[in-house]
Protein backbone atom coordinates (compact mmCIF):
# COMPACT_ATOMS: atom_id res chain seq x y z
CA UNK A 1 0.00 0.00 0.00
CA UNK A 2 2.76 2.45 0.94
CA UNK A 3 4.31 2.42 -2.54
CA UNK A 4 1.19 3.85 -4.11
CA UNK A 5 -0.15 5.91 -1.24
CA UNK A 6 -1.22 9.36 -2.32
CA UNK A 7 -1.48 12.20 0.14
CA UNK A 8 -3.60 15.30 -0.11
CA UNK A 9 -1.40 17.36 2.21
CA UNK A 10 0.83 20.05 0.79
CA UNK A 11 4.44 18.96 0.40
CA UNK A 12 7.17 21.22 1.74
CA UNK A 13 10.81 20.83 0.71
CA UNK A 14 13.49 22.00 3.12
CA UNK A 15 17.28 21.54 3.23
CA UNK A 16 17.46 19.08 6.13
CA UNK A 17 15.77 17.81 9.28
CA UNK A 18 16.94 20.73 11.43
CA UNK A 19 15.46 23.13 8.89
CA UNK A 20 12.17 21.21 9.09
CA UNK A 21 12.14 21.52 12.87
CA UNK A 22 12.71 25.29 12.71
CA UNK A 23 10.18 25.75 9.94
CA UNK A 24 7.46 23.93 11.88
CA UNK A 25 8.23 26.10 14.93
CA UNK A 26 7.90 29.22 12.77
CA UNK A 27 4.56 28.09 11.35
CA UNK A 28 3.13 27.49 14.85
CA UNK A 29 2.67 23.81 14.13
CA UNK A 30 4.30 22.53 17.32
CA UNK A 31 3.51 22.41 21.03
CA UNK A 32 6.70 24.32 21.75
CA UNK A 33 8.89 21.23 21.48
CA UNK A 34 10.83 19.98 18.43
CA UNK A 35 9.00 17.58 16.16
CA UNK A 36 10.01 14.60 14.06
CA UNK A 37 9.91 15.52 10.35
CA UNK A 38 6.79 13.94 8.84
CA UNK A 39 8.00 12.56 5.55
CA UNK A 40 5.59 10.76 3.24
CA UNK A 41 7.45 7.52 3.85
CA UNK A 42 7.08 7.83 7.62
CA UNK A 43 3.41 8.71 7.37
CA UNK A 44 2.77 5.78 5.04
CA UNK A 45 4.40 3.42 7.52
CA UNK A 46 1.88 4.51 10.14
CA UNK A 47 -1.12 4.10 7.89
CA UNK A 48 -0.07 0.61 6.86
CA UNK A 49 -0.24 -0.58 10.50
CA UNK A 50 -3.99 -0.20 10.19
CA UNK A 51 -6.37 -0.70 7.33
CA UNK A 52 -6.63 3.05 6.85
CA UNK A 53 -6.55 4.95 3.61
CA UNK A 54 -5.19 8.49 3.85
CA UNK A 55 -8.60 10.00 3.14
CA UNK A 56 -10.50 7.86 5.65
CA UNK A 57 -12.54 10.09 7.92
CA UNK A 58 -11.61 9.62 11.57
CA UNK A 59 -13.93 12.28 12.92
CA UNK A 60 -15.68 15.55 12.31
CA UNK A 61 -15.90 18.67 14.50
CA UNK A 62 -19.19 20.31 13.57
CA UNK A 63 -18.65 23.57 15.43
CA UNK A 64 -15.57 24.19 13.29
CA UNK A 65 -16.65 22.32 10.15
CA UNK A 66 -13.38 20.40 10.21
CA UNK A 67 -12.91 16.83 9.01
CA UNK A 68 -10.14 14.82 10.63
CA UNK A 69 -8.60 12.34 8.21
CA UNK A 70 -6.34 9.38 8.87
CA UNK A 71 -3.62 11.14 6.87
CA UNK A 72 -3.60 14.18 9.13
CA UNK A 73 -3.62 12.07 12.29
CA UNK A 74 -0.68 10.06 10.96
CA UNK A 75 1.30 13.19 10.08
CA UNK A 76 0.87 14.52 13.60
CA UNK A 77 1.66 11.12 15.11
CA UNK A 78 4.98 11.05 13.24
CA UNK A 79 5.67 14.59 14.45
CA UNK A 80 4.92 13.59 18.04
CA UNK A 81 7.53 10.84 17.93
CA UNK A 82 5.18 7.85 17.94
CA UNK A 83 6.21 4.46 16.66
CA UNK A 84 4.02 3.06 13.87
CA UNK A 85 2.61 0.37 16.17
CA UNK A 86 1.05 3.06 18.38
CA UNK A 87 -1.14 4.21 15.51
CA UNK A 88 -4.19 1.99 16.18
CA UNK A 89 -4.40 3.45 19.69
CA UNK A 90 -3.90 6.98 18.35
CA UNK A 91 -6.63 6.55 15.75
CA UNK A 92 -9.03 5.08 18.28
CA UNK A 93 -8.38 7.90 20.74
CA UNK A 94 -8.96 10.48 18.00
CA UNK A 95 -12.23 8.79 17.07
CA UNK A 96 -13.28 8.90 20.70
CA UNK A 97 -12.45 12.60 20.96
CA UNK A 98 -14.65 13.40 17.97
CA UNK A 99 -17.54 11.32 19.31
CA UNK A 100 -20.52 13.58 19.88
CA UNK A 101 -20.71 12.57 23.55
CA UNK A 102 -17.23 13.98 24.21
CA UNK A 103 -18.18 17.40 22.79
CA UNK A 104 -14.61 18.18 21.70
CA UNK A 105 -15.23 21.79 20.76
CA UNK A 106 -16.31 22.65 24.29
CA UNK A 107 -13.31 21.42 26.20
CA UNK A 108 -10.67 22.38 23.65
CA UNK A 109 -11.86 25.97 23.36
CA UNK A 110 -12.78 26.47 27.01
CA UNK A 111 -11.30 29.09 29.28
CA UNK A 112 -11.20 26.34 31.92
CA UNK A 113 -8.25 24.69 30.18
CA UNK A 114 -8.97 20.98 30.18
CA UNK A 115 -6.97 18.35 28.32
CA UNK A 116 -8.09 14.94 27.09
CA UNK A 117 -6.88 12.24 29.48
CA UNK A 118 -6.32 9.00 27.56
CA UNK A 119 -6.54 5.69 29.43
CA UNK A 120 -5.32 2.64 27.50
CA UNK A 121 -6.59 -0.80 28.52
CA UNK A 122 -6.26 -4.34 27.25
CA UNK A 123 -3.45 -6.29 25.57
CA UNK A 124 -2.29 -3.39 23.41
CA UNK A 125 -1.05 -1.51 26.47
CA UNK A 126 1.65 -4.06 27.20
CA UNK A 127 2.33 -4.66 23.51
CA UNK A 128 3.31 -1.04 22.89
CA UNK A 129 4.70 -0.25 26.33
CA UNK A 130 2.09 2.03 27.88
CA UNK A 131 3.21 2.72 31.45
CA UNK A 132 0.77 2.22 34.31
CA UNK A 133 3.27 2.04 37.16
CA UNK A 134 5.91 4.36 38.59
CA UNK A 135 5.54 8.00 37.60
CA UNK A 136 2.42 7.14 35.63
CA UNK A 137 1.60 10.83 34.94
CA UNK A 138 5.25 11.70 34.46
CA UNK A 139 7.94 11.41 31.80
CA UNK A 140 10.01 8.49 30.61
CA UNK A 141 7.77 6.23 28.55
CA UNK A 142 7.62 6.81 24.81
CA UNK A 143 4.11 5.44 24.30
CA UNK A 144 2.59 7.59 27.07
CA UNK A 145 4.50 10.68 25.98
CA UNK A 146 3.86 10.47 22.26
CA UNK A 147 0.30 9.15 22.13
CA UNK A 148 -0.87 12.00 24.33
CA UNK A 149 1.28 14.47 22.40
CA UNK A 150 -0.24 13.35 19.11
CA UNK A 151 -3.72 14.23 20.32
CA UNK A 152 -2.54 17.71 21.31
CA UNK A 153 -0.92 18.26 17.91
CA UNK A 154 -4.10 17.05 16.19
CA UNK A 155 -6.17 19.45 18.28
CA UNK A 156 -3.84 22.33 17.43
CA UNK A 157 -3.07 21.63 13.80
CA UNK A 158 -6.17 19.87 12.53
CA UNK A 159 -8.93 21.13 14.85
CA UNK A 160 -7.45 24.66 14.97
CA UNK A 161 -7.19 24.86 18.75
CA UNK A 162 -4.18 27.19 18.74
CA UNK A 163 -3.34 28.51 22.20
CA UNK A 164 -4.63 32.01 22.66
CA UNK A 165 -6.60 31.93 19.41
CA UNK A 166 -9.23 29.18 19.51
CA UNK A 167 -7.91 27.61 22.73
CA UNK A 168 -8.80 30.23 25.30
CA UNK A 169 -7.52 28.45 28.40
CA UNK A 170 -6.70 30.90 31.17
CA UNK A 171 -4.09 28.63 32.76
CA UNK A 172 -4.05 25.33 30.92
CA UNK A 173 -2.09 22.56 32.62
CA UNK A 174 0.86 20.26 31.80
CA UNK A 175 -1.50 17.54 30.60
CA UNK A 176 -2.02 19.68 27.51
CA UNK A 177 1.44 18.54 26.41
CA UNK A 178 0.57 14.88 26.96
CA UNK A 179 -1.88 13.03 29.18
CA UNK A 180 -1.88 9.29 28.63
CA UNK A 181 -1.77 6.43 31.14
CA UNK A 182 -2.39 2.73 31.37
CA UNK A 183 -3.95 0.63 34.13
CA UNK A 184 -2.27 -2.03 36.31
CA UNK A 185 -4.61 -4.74 35.06
CA UNK A 186 -2.47 -7.79 35.78
CA UNK A 187 -1.62 -6.58 39.27
CA UNK A 188 -5.11 -5.61 40.33
CA UNK A 189 -7.88 -7.90 41.54
CA UNK A 190 -10.35 -5.23 40.49
CA UNK A 191 -12.05 -5.26 37.11
CA UNK A 192 -10.22 -2.97 34.67
CA UNK A 193 -11.89 0.23 33.53
CA UNK A 194 -12.65 -0.95 29.99
CA UNK A 195 -14.40 -4.07 31.28
CA UNK A 196 -16.55 -1.96 33.61
CA UNK A 197 -17.46 0.13 30.60
CA UNK A 198 -18.53 -2.81 28.46
CA UNK A 199 -15.46 -4.21 26.74
CA UNK A 200 -14.17 -7.77 27.01
CA UNK A 201 -11.10 -8.21 29.20
CA UNK A 202 -9.00 -9.40 26.25
CA UNK A 203 -10.15 -6.52 24.08
CA UNK A 204 -7.97 -3.44 23.82
CA UNK A 205 -9.77 -0.17 24.44
CA UNK A 206 -9.17 3.54 24.90
CA UNK A 207 -11.12 5.86 27.19
CA UNK A 208 -10.92 9.62 26.79
CA UNK A 209 -12.00 12.10 29.44
CA UNK A 210 -11.92 15.91 29.36
CA UNK A 211 -9.89 16.57 32.47
CA UNK A 212 -8.18 19.06 34.68
CA UNK A 213 -4.78 18.25 36.15
CA UNK A 214 -4.61 15.43 38.70
CA UNK A 215 -4.89 16.32 42.39
CA UNK A 216 -2.85 14.16 44.74
CA UNK A 217 -4.54 12.29 47.55
CA UNK A 218 -1.30 11.71 49.39
CA UNK A 219 -2.29 9.67 52.43
CA UNK A 220 0.38 7.42 53.91
CA UNK A 221 -1.23 7.16 57.34
CA UNK A 222 -4.81 6.04 56.66
CA UNK A 223 -5.19 2.34 57.36
CA UNK A 224 -8.76 1.61 56.40
CA UNK A 225 -10.70 1.71 53.16
CA UNK A 226 -13.13 4.17 54.65
CA UNK A 227 -10.39 6.57 55.74
CA UNK A 228 -8.72 6.53 52.33
CA UNK A 229 -12.06 7.08 50.63
CA UNK A 230 -12.83 9.94 53.03
CA UNK A 231 -9.52 11.59 52.13
CA UNK A 232 -10.49 11.34 48.46
CA UNK A 233 -13.79 13.03 49.35
CA UNK A 234 -11.83 15.78 51.09
CA UNK A 235 -10.14 16.60 47.79
CA UNK A 236 -13.19 16.07 45.60
CA UNK A 237 -15.43 18.31 47.67
CA UNK A 238 -12.85 21.08 48.14
CA UNK A 239 -10.99 21.22 44.88
CA UNK A 240 -13.13 19.95 42.06
CA UNK A 241 -16.12 21.07 40.06
CA UNK A 242 -19.53 19.81 41.11
CA UNK A 243 -21.28 17.76 38.50
CA UNK A 244 -19.79 15.81 35.64
CA UNK A 245 -17.63 12.74 36.08
CA UNK A 246 -14.25 12.21 37.67
CA UNK A 247 -11.43 9.71 37.40
CA UNK A 248 -9.97 8.29 40.61
CA UNK A 249 -6.48 6.85 40.22
CA UNK A 250 -5.93 4.35 43.03
CA UNK A 251 -2.29 3.56 43.75
CA UNK A 252 -1.22 -0.02 44.58
CA UNK A 253 -0.64 0.76 48.26
CA UNK A 254 -4.16 2.09 48.70
CA UNK A 255 -5.54 -0.76 46.60
CA UNK A 256 -4.15 -3.27 49.10
CA UNK A 257 -6.09 -1.57 51.89
CA UNK A 258 -9.30 -1.58 49.85
CA UNK A 259 -8.87 -5.28 49.05
CA UNK A 260 -8.01 -6.17 52.64
CA UNK A 261 -11.23 -4.45 53.79
CA UNK A 262 -13.25 -6.25 51.13
CA UNK A 263 -14.05 -3.25 48.92
CA UNK A 264 -14.70 -3.70 45.24
CA UNK A 265 -14.30 -0.93 42.66
CA UNK A 266 -18.07 -0.60 42.71
CA UNK A 267 -18.00 -0.15 46.50
CA UNK A 268 -15.51 2.71 46.17
CA UNK A 269 -17.42 4.33 43.34
CA UNK A 270 -20.69 4.13 45.27
CA UNK A 271 -19.14 5.46 48.46
CA UNK A 272 -17.64 8.46 46.69
CA UNK A 273 -20.80 9.17 44.70
CA UNK A 274 -23.04 9.10 47.77
CA UNK A 275 -20.80 10.91 50.22
CA UNK A 276 -19.08 13.63 48.21
CA UNK A 277 -21.27 16.42 49.50
CA UNK A 278 -20.91 19.90 50.89
CA UNK A 279 -23.38 22.25 52.47
CA UNK A 280 -24.98 24.94 50.35
CA UNK A 281 -23.90 27.39 53.03
CA UNK A 282 -20.26 26.44 52.53
CA UNK A 283 -20.59 26.71 48.77
CA UNK A 284 -22.12 30.16 49.13
CA UNK A 285 -19.43 31.31 51.53
CA UNK A 286 -16.85 30.47 48.88
CA UNK A 287 -18.83 32.04 46.08
CA UNK A 288 -19.25 28.78 44.22
CA UNK A 289 -22.98 29.41 44.47
CA UNK A 290 -24.37 32.96 44.40
CA UNK A 291 -26.58 34.38 47.12
CA UNK A 292 -26.54 35.13 50.82
CA UNK A 293 -26.19 32.31 53.29
CA UNK A 294 -29.44 31.40 54.99
CA UNK A 295 -29.71 29.27 58.13
CA UNK A 296 -31.35 26.39 56.28
CA UNK A 297 -28.37 26.25 53.90
CA UNK A 298 -26.18 24.72 56.61
CA UNK A 299 -28.12 21.46 56.42
CA UNK A 300 -28.78 21.58 52.68
CA UNK A 301 -26.17 19.15 51.42
CA UNK A 302 -25.28 19.35 47.73
CA UNK A 303 -24.05 16.21 46.00
CA UNK A 304 -21.25 16.14 43.48
CA UNK A 305 -22.44 13.03 41.68
CA UNK A 306 -25.87 11.65 40.98
CA UNK A 307 -24.64 8.12 40.32
CA UNK A 308 -21.61 5.84 40.82
CA UNK A 309 -21.42 5.75 37.02
CA UNK A 310 -20.02 9.28 37.18
CA UNK A 311 -17.01 8.01 39.16
CA UNK A 312 -14.44 6.17 37.06
CA UNK A 313 -11.71 4.25 38.91
CA UNK A 314 -8.33 3.20 37.50
CA UNK A 315 -5.57 1.37 39.36
CA UNK A 316 -2.20 2.89 38.48
CA UNK A 317 0.99 4.28 39.93
CA UNK A 318 4.10 3.04 41.68
CA UNK A 319 4.40 1.12 44.93
CA UNK A 320 6.52 3.64 46.78
CA UNK A 321 3.87 5.57 48.71
CA UNK A 322 0.18 5.96 49.42
CA UNK A 323 -0.36 8.52 46.67
CA UNK A 324 -3.59 8.19 44.79
CA UNK A 325 -5.14 10.98 42.73
CA UNK A 326 -8.38 12.60 41.81
CA UNK A 327 -8.70 13.79 38.21
CA UNK A 328 -11.50 16.37 38.04
CA UNK A 329 -13.61 16.98 34.97
CA UNK A 330 -13.47 19.94 32.67
CA UNK A 331 -15.48 22.71 34.29
CA UNK A 332 -18.27 22.07 31.81
CA UNK A 333 -19.25 19.05 33.85
CA UNK A 334 -21.76 16.92 32.01
CA UNK A 335 -21.17 18.95 28.85
CA UNK A 336 -18.60 16.29 28.07
CA UNK A 337 -18.91 12.55 28.69
CA UNK A 338 -16.02 10.09 28.96
CA UNK A 339 -15.99 7.89 25.85
CA UNK A 340 -14.60 4.36 25.57
CA UNK A 341 -13.87 2.78 22.19
CA UNK A 342 -12.38 -0.57 21.25
CA UNK A 343 -9.02 -0.47 19.47
CA UNK A 344 -9.32 -1.98 16.03
CA UNK A 345 -7.00 -1.98 13.09
CA UNK A 346 -9.51 -0.45 10.76
CA UNK A 347 -11.78 2.52 10.98
CA UNK A 348 -15.48 2.04 11.62
CA UNK A 349 -16.52 4.65 9.09
CA UNK A 350 -14.99 5.60 5.83
CA UNK A 351 -15.74 8.77 3.97
CA UNK B 1 33.86 15.55 -3.37
CA UNK B 2 30.61 14.50 -5.07
CA UNK B 3 29.14 16.75 -7.79
CA UNK B 4 25.61 15.44 -7.19
CA UNK B 5 23.11 18.14 -6.22
CA UNK B 6 22.15 18.15 -2.55
CA UNK B 7 18.78 16.67 -1.82
CA UNK B 8 16.51 18.24 0.69
CA UNK B 9 13.85 16.61 2.76
CA UNK B 10 10.19 16.69 1.76
CA UNK B 11 7.65 16.77 4.56
CA UNK B 12 3.88 17.07 4.82
CA UNK B 13 1.69 19.87 6.11
CA UNK B 14 0.02 18.74 9.35
CA UNK B 15 -2.78 21.27 9.30
CA UNK B 16 -6.34 21.17 8.05
CA UNK B 17 -8.60 23.98 6.98
CA UNK B 18 -12.31 24.23 7.65
CA UNK B 19 -14.36 23.91 4.50
CA UNK B 20 -16.29 27.17 4.14
CA UNK B 21 -20.03 26.72 4.05
CA UNK B 22 -21.67 28.61 1.26
CA UNK B 23 -24.42 30.89 2.35
CA UNK B 24 -25.75 34.39 2.06
CA UNK B 25 -25.98 37.13 4.63
CA UNK B 26 -29.46 37.97 5.82
CA UNK B 27 -30.83 41.32 4.77
CA UNK B 28 -30.23 44.07 7.34
CA UNK B 29 -33.38 45.27 9.05
CA UNK B 30 -34.40 48.72 7.91
CA UNK B 31 -35.76 49.44 11.38
CA UNK B 32 -36.20 47.72 14.74
CA UNK B 33 -39.60 49.32 15.24
CA UNK B 34 -42.19 46.58 15.61
CA UNK B 35 -39.70 43.82 14.93
CA UNK B 36 -39.73 40.58 16.86
CA UNK B 37 -36.35 39.56 18.26
CA UNK B 38 -35.24 36.02 19.07
CA UNK B 39 -32.68 35.46 21.81
CA UNK B 40 -30.49 32.38 22.09
CA UNK B 41 -29.45 32.03 25.73
CA UNK B 42 -26.34 29.85 25.86
CA UNK B 43 -26.90 29.17 29.60
CA UNK B 44 -23.70 30.85 30.78
CA UNK B 45 -24.04 32.34 34.27
CA UNK B 46 -26.29 35.43 34.21
CA UNK B 47 -26.89 35.09 30.47
CA UNK B 48 -30.62 35.13 31.09
CA UNK B 49 -30.41 38.40 33.00
CA UNK B 50 -28.17 40.06 30.40
CA UNK B 51 -30.40 39.06 27.51
CA UNK B 52 -33.55 40.03 29.38
CA UNK B 53 -32.07 43.47 30.06
CA UNK B 54 -31.06 43.80 26.43
CA UNK B 55 -34.59 42.88 25.37
CA UNK B 56 -36.01 45.59 27.60
CA UNK B 57 -33.55 48.18 26.30
CA UNK B 58 -34.35 47.37 22.67
CA UNK B 59 -38.05 47.70 23.37
CA UNK B 60 -37.68 50.97 25.23
CA UNK B 61 -35.23 52.61 22.85
CA UNK B 62 -36.20 51.18 19.48
CA UNK B 63 -39.76 49.93 19.91
CA UNK B 64 -39.15 46.23 19.26
CA UNK B 65 -42.13 43.95 19.69
CA UNK B 66 -42.34 40.92 21.97
CA UNK B 67 -39.52 38.41 21.87
CA UNK B 68 -38.85 34.68 21.90
CA UNK B 69 -36.01 33.23 23.96
CA UNK B 70 -34.62 29.73 23.70
CA UNK B 71 -32.08 28.42 26.16
CA UNK B 72 -29.42 25.90 25.16
CA UNK B 73 -28.77 23.01 27.52
CA UNK B 74 -25.04 23.75 27.47
CA UNK B 75 -22.97 26.60 26.03
CA UNK B 76 -20.64 24.63 23.78
CA UNK B 77 -23.20 22.78 21.69
CA UNK B 78 -24.62 24.02 18.44
CA UNK B 79 -28.32 24.87 18.51
CA UNK B 80 -30.18 21.79 17.36
CA UNK B 81 -32.98 21.46 14.84
CA UNK B 82 -35.71 21.64 17.50
CA UNK B 83 -34.29 24.86 18.89
CA UNK B 84 -34.00 26.40 15.44
CA UNK B 85 -37.60 25.42 14.72
CA UNK B 86 -38.74 27.53 17.67
CA UNK B 87 -37.34 30.65 15.98
CA UNK B 88 -37.48 29.95 12.26
CA UNK B 89 -40.07 32.11 10.61
CA UNK B 90 -41.23 33.52 13.94
CA UNK B 91 -38.68 36.30 14.51
CA UNK B 92 -37.11 39.06 12.42
CA UNK B 93 -33.61 38.89 13.95
CA UNK B 94 -31.70 36.70 16.39
CA UNK B 95 -29.28 37.71 19.14
CA UNK B 96 -27.17 34.89 20.68
CA UNK B 97 -25.33 35.40 23.95
CA UNK B 98 -23.40 35.64 26.17
CA UNK B 99 -19.64 35.43 25.76
CA UNK B 100 -17.67 35.34 28.99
Amino acid sequence: MSATMQFASERIELPDALAVIEYYFEQGWTDGLPIVPPTAEAVAAFLTTTSSRPDDIVGYVPNRNITVTAEKVAINAVMAGCRPEYFPVVLTATQALTDDRFNLHGSMASTAGAAPLVIVNGPVAAQIGVNAGDNVFGPGWRANATIGRTLRLVLMNVCRAQPGVMDKATLGHPGKYTYCIGELESESAWEPLHVERGAARDQSAVTVFAAEAPHYVRNDSANSAEAIANSMIDVLSRATNRGGCCVIVVCPEHLQVFLRDGWSKRDLRTYLAERTVRSLADLKRCGWVPGAVRPADEQNMQRWYGSPDQVLVVVAGGKTSGSSAVVPPWAGGMSSQPVTKGVSDCLDSRG
Amino acid sequence: MSDAPSRGIVVLDPTARPVPKLGSRAERLDTLEGKRIGFIDNSKRNSDQVLRRLDTMLHQRYGTADSITIRKSMPSRIVDANEIEQLLGKVDAVIPGVGD
